[in-house]
């Protein structure tokens, strides 16, 4: 039994656990001066969770209940550096169900009932049925399809959509012909674009509003669209146009061949579609009824469970990992608030001498740098807690400006998983993405940085 | 990458006509919106019912486009485990092939296969 569980894997996984562990231990014990006893554990709970969410060694998730489990029994306990007593250690048991994580559940609802029912699959063909034949046309039909659609759904469920889409287009296409790149990379692009337009088009969004919430500041639904969508809809011209500089078609058109007829929508998808619209409108209109949008998030998941729309095993597919990894983070944000951690680390950086907007494009790079390299739920995990601590800044901005950057992961495959795959094709190489990447990415860290600053 | 499991734990077998014995079978798969597809096995040789399998995976020879249907239901958070996922799976599946097929000519399981599964998973299913 123990050769089983003591793989070359997992004891890589061990080693790695151990060295962050005692990492962590390490940081706490000779944390520098002015740092409470509560602040100095949380440092050690901040440098395990960077270390593992940065190597990977288990699933993200795992880190997610690993930083509870330190910070119930290092902080959180009764009698431990915060003072709690009783069941106050909840306080970091709560964001797993916060209103936000709420607010995604239903989001996932929405998109496994389109999935399952093939709905998303009808919406990219009707669009793309209307793109034409010009190849740069089809590209941005393909383009702001998988934009539209990542804003509802995973960027990784999109990505695999489109490309199962995009990839017998291209068929006929010589093999040197170089605009197969630039559809092959436009797809996951346009997915990690997307999911800055939504609240729940991806985690880092998720995470945002939840630190922010935790603080007292609400950014509602509409709140959010309002911020992300122009960005969406700019930063998707950039890319189009990058990608059609960089990567020219040779070819005058290209035969979409969608057939024209499609059989007629089932009574459950119908009832998908008009329930989807229902949440959407009360989503966008919650100022004037005044239910929250998480409330509103349990709309779908009352009536695809309730009405057998949906099944046990879509329940099982919720995504309750990324939930886990939402709720992850911002259990660190509060260690980190309760503790004084955010606080101590804000004091050691100058920024009263940095204009606003410099402090504003130093954490747009440090998101765009590190989600190149780690996933873009980890990135906010780790900067949003400490930059919502900043006085000279608002916290909604500084936190708006990390989450809408750590989607800007654009130059790596290892970036995000909508990259990974479109890598997997085969199609492309590490410096087609690189080339073309770096250019959106750094237009995008200016574009985020600049919007929110100067409108809001 | 080769195939190496845990001796006793892996077993393969093909699937035989209850009334004529023939291997030679069809597989008729049936797809109804909202229900998992069904696999109803068909012996070739005289046309019975064989057996039914619930789908829930399914690669083609096309295993990227195969791999890419599985995605459309997953919600990845890290990239580099997609890259690992994605790099292992072709390779996977090819090899896996092989070794069943090996397996099956060398060491046969001659239990029927609704025992194999209720002897060795009905523990897993728990």
């Amino acid at each position: 039994m123990a050769m089983e569980i003591l793989t070359g894997k997992n004891i890589r996984t061990l080693i790695i656990l151990s060295v962050s562990l005692a990492a962590g231990f390490a940081i706490s014990r000779f944390a520098p001066e002015g740092l409470s006893g509560a602040g100095r554990v949380t440092l050690g709970i901040f440098t395990v969770a960077a270390l593992l969410w940065t190597l990977e060694p288990f699933p993200l998730h795992v880190t997610s209940f690993i930083i509870v489990a330190l910070e119930v029994v290092f902080l959180g306990r009764a009698g431990g550096p915060l003072g709690f007593s009783g069941n106050q250690y909840g306080i970091f048991l709560e964001p797993f169900f916060n209103p936000v994580v709420v607010l995604f559940l239903g989001g996932f609802t929405m998109a496994n009932a389109v999935k399952r029912y093939g709905l998303d699959e009808r919406i990219s063909r009707m669009i793309l049925r209307r793109v034409g034949s010009r190849p740069n046309t089809v590209l941005l039909g393909m383009m702001a399809t998988t934009a539209f659609l990542s804003m509802w759904m995973s960027n990784t469920a999109t990505t695999a959509l489109m490309l199962a889409v995009a990839l017998p287009l291209m068929r006929p296409f010589a093999p040197g012909e170089p605009f197969r790149k630039a559809i092959i990379l436009g797809i996951p692009f346009a997915a990690n674009i997307g999911g800055m337009g939504t609240p729940i088009g991806t985690p880092p969004n998720a995470i945002a509003m939840g630190i922010l919430d935790s603080m007292g500041i609400s950014i509602s639904f509409t709140g959010w669209m309002i911020r992300g969508l122009p960005l969406v809809i700019a930063l998707l011209f950039v890319s189009w146009f990058v990608l059609c500089r960089i990567f020219p078609a040779e070819t005058d058109s290209i035969d979409v061949n969608i057939p024209d007829e499609e059989e007629s929508l089932g009574v459950k998808s119908q009832f998908i579609l008009y329930a989807f619209a229902a949440v959407i409108i009360l989503w966008l209109t919650s100022s004037y009824h005044g239910i929250p949008s998480s409330i509103v998030a349990l709309l779908p998941i009352i009536l695809f469970f309730g009405l057998r729309i949906l099944d046990d095993e879509d329940f099982k597919d919720l995504g309750w990992n990324i939930l886990i990894i939402i709720g992850g983070g911002m259990s660190l944000g509060i260690a980190m608030k309760e503790s004084g951690l955010s606080t101590w680390i804000v004091g050691l950086i100058p920024f009263e001498g940095i204009g606003l907007l410099s402090v504003l494009f130093i954490f747009a790079f440090s998101a765009a740098a590190l989600t190149t390299f780690i996933s873009n739920s980890a990135t906010a995990n780790l900067l949003i807690p400490i930059a919502v601590g900043i006085g000279t800044v608002q916290p909604m901005t500084s936190a708006v400006v990390i989450a809408l950057a750590a989607s800007a992961a654009m130059i790596l495959p290892v970036s995000t998983p909508p990259n990974a795959i479109a890598y997997g094709s085969g199609q492309i190489d590490v410096k087609d993405m690189a080339k073309s990447g770096a250019i959106i990415t750094i237009i995008s860290i200016v574009a985020v940085t600049l919007f929110i600053f100067l409108l809001f | 990458m080769t195939i190496k499991k845990e001796e006793g734990r892996e077993s393969a077998r093909i699937e035989h006509c209850p009334s004529c014995n023939s291997v030679l079978t069809k597989n008729n798969i049936y797809f109804c919106r909202g229900e998992t597809p069904r696999v109803y096995v068909e012996c070739a040789e005289c046309g019975i019912f064989v057996a039914r399998y619930a789908l829930i995976s399914y690669t083609s020879d096309k295993s990227y486009e195969s791999l890419l249907r599985k995605m459309r239901f997953t919600r990845a958070n890290s990239g580099k485990r997609t890259m690992k996922m994605i790099e292992g799976f072709e390779t996977s599946v090819k090899k896996e092939f092989e070794h069943v097929l090996e397996l099956v000519k060398t060491d046969e399981d001659k239990r029927h296969v609704e025992d194999i599964i209720a002897e060795d998973y009905s523990n897993e299913e728990d």
